[in-house]
């Protein structure tokens, strides 16, 4: 069985705690534990913030979950600037860096991540995770 | 839920405490840092945040506190956090944080 939910949401912070308890209430659906939602919660977030921050105030974004048994599938699309992955870096503690933060939570957290972005075009990040 | 700080400067131990209840995100992160500081400016010193009632922060929060630190530690004064939720604290460590600031339960 398939479902799935289709949020747009206008590129602003104030709408972010919408897209996070969506989260929550799918994942809770699902059977994940606490400790997986808390973890889905916070991808989705950064997500949406890594959508907010590369896409002007005046666009939406748009969130897909899509119930695919026991595989929660989550993608947030930016119609943003985009930005180049190849400068991508992880960040180093050591040094405290506040960029780059938000992608390594995301990759960190997640079963499995992908991320499409062209400057100019926008952004997708896809990000899954399996109920144990 | 939003973000409602409680601060107070203990004299006894020439600190301030700041108790962050509810959520730093995106949204609720420039009051956070508007008030730190105005608190740092009134009077320097160490910093400890109770997180017993932060039930959630992302990067954009660590990077207001990430960016607060380096302003304290130019004083020569420490940051604190008592009362992680496991949640809370898997990110701390996670980013690493968790060896710069001193974290007590």
């Amino acid at each position: 069985m398939r479902e799935s939910i289709n949020i747009s949401l206008p590129s602003k912070p104030e709408y972010v705690s919408i897209a996070r308890l969506t989260a929550s209430f799918v994942a809770n659906q699902m059977g994940f534990d606490i400790e997986s939602i808390e973890d889905i919660k916070l991808a989705v977030g950064e997500a949406c913030n890594n959508a907010i921050l590369h896409s002007g105030t005046d666009n939406t974004y748009n969130l897909e979950f899509v119930k695919e048994l026991d595989n929660l599938i989550i993608e947030v699309v930016d119609f943003g600037n985009g930005f180049n992955i190849e400068k991508y870096r992880k960040p180093d503690a050591e040094e405290l860096q506040e960029n780059g933060l938000g992608l390594f939570i995301i990759k960190s957290l997640m079963d499995e991540v992908q991320i499409e972005s062209n400057e100019g075009t926008g952004t997708k990040i896809k990000m899954s995770k399996i109920v144990e | 839920m939003s973000l409602r700080l409680n601060t107070n400067y203990n004299e006894n131990e020439s600190i301030w405490e700041i108790e962050l209840i509810g959520e730093v995100d995106i949204n609720s992160k420039s009051t956070l840092k508007d008030e730190l500081i105005q608190l740092n400016e009134k009077k320097k010193s160490d910093f400890l945040f109770k997180c017993e009632n932060l039930e959630y922060i992302d990067s954009t929060g660590l990077g207001v506190l990430i960016s607060f630190y380096k302003n304290v530690k130019v004083n020569e004064n420490a940051v604190y956090f008592e009362n992680l939720k496991p949640s809370i604290q898997k990110i701390f460590t996670l980013t690493g944080l968790d060896r710069i600031f001193s974290i007590r339960n």
